[in-house]
């Protein structure tokens, strides 16, 4: 983002310098110069700003900025392991900045581009629709997500249901069988914040602190 | 087709203003992180940034052709 702002600041002085040397025109170098200040520099800035943005909106802090979002992002930090994201989280399975991206952007080559449209998707339909209750996945959530971590893991290989049926992984590859079945890993969030912290060992007062923090920023 | 030896200057003088508007969009997307302001600003300064130069290429253009080189 400093490269960004940089390219600007001398931009926008060779724009201005530029505009306001009318009796200069004839001198050599100036077309380069004109060359630069309204092409080569423009196009510099708005690719370096426009990756500078779709790399923040990598970032769990943006994900966490529409406000029906924020309990699925306070659900990364509950002290519980049955929803997926609080497990991937705190554990560092994933890159706790990057937690939303590495689990709902799919890896394939234009995985990147479909995310940031459904994204807009999303704005658009939380600024036009009534029901604001619950953001929905336009589509099955893709298991190739899981196994580009856990498919070729040796811990995933040795839980038994995933072993003691012959078609089972060739049933997962193919989207026949959902990871997030009911019966198999069907918590990814606490989204409705009704979190209670209601693990056996947890203190009440421990409880109650996790759970008033669920409504708290991560970052 | 004859062009009039003020409308190149115009023209620049519309492309600098574009990409002005241009700069501040990106610029302030930096600093206006919501995801409504960044769905408008991105594309707003995108488009502004591209005509910006469309323009400034239009008056490169026109200059040349009053000057009879194209």
């Amino acid at each position: 983002m400093l490269i960004s702002v940089l390219i600007a600041v001398v931009g926008l002085s060779l724009l201005v310098t530029v505009m306001r040397s009318g009796a200069m025109r004839a001198a050599p170098g100036w077309r380069t110069l004109a060359f630069v200040a309204f092409c080569a520099l423009p196009v510099l800035f708005a690719a370096s700003a426009i990756q500078a943005n779709l790399s923040y909106m990598k970032r769990v802090a943006f994900c966490g900025s529409c406000h029906i979002m924020q309990n699925h992002v306070a659900s990364l930090t509950y002290d519980d392991d049955e929803p997926l994201s609080s497990v991937h989280y705190r554990n560092n399975f994933v890159q706790q900045d990057h937690a939303c991206y590495a689990c709902h952007v799919s890896y394939a080559m234009f995985g990147g581009v479909r995310a940031k449209t459904n994204g807009m998707r999303h704005v658009w339909a939380y600024a036009t629709k009534g029901d604001k209750a619950k953001v929905e996945l336009y589509e099955p959530y893709d298991n190739a997500n899981c196994l580009h971590c856990h498919g070729t893991s040796q811990r995933f290989a040795e839980v038994a249901e995933h072993t003691e049926e012959d078609n089972f992984m060739a049933r997962v590859g193919s989207g026949q069988l959902s990871c997030l079945n009911a019966g198999c890993h069907d918590e990814g969030h606490y989204w409705d914040g009704k979190y209670d912290g209601a693990s056996d060992d947890a203190s009440p007062s421990e409880s109650d602190s996790t759970a008033t923090g669920g409504d708290d920023d991560v970052d | 087709m004859s062009t009039s030896p003020v409308r190149p200057a115009g023209r620049l003088r519309g492309a600098a203003a574009c990409l002005v508007v241009g700069y501040a969009a990106l610029l302030a997307s930096f600093v206006i992180r919501h995801p409504f302001a960044l769905t408008a600003l991105i594309p707003l300064g995108s488009l502004a940034v591209g005509l910006g130069i469309v323009l400034w290429l239009r008056a490169v253009v026109a200059e040349m052709r009053a000057k009879g080189m194209v």
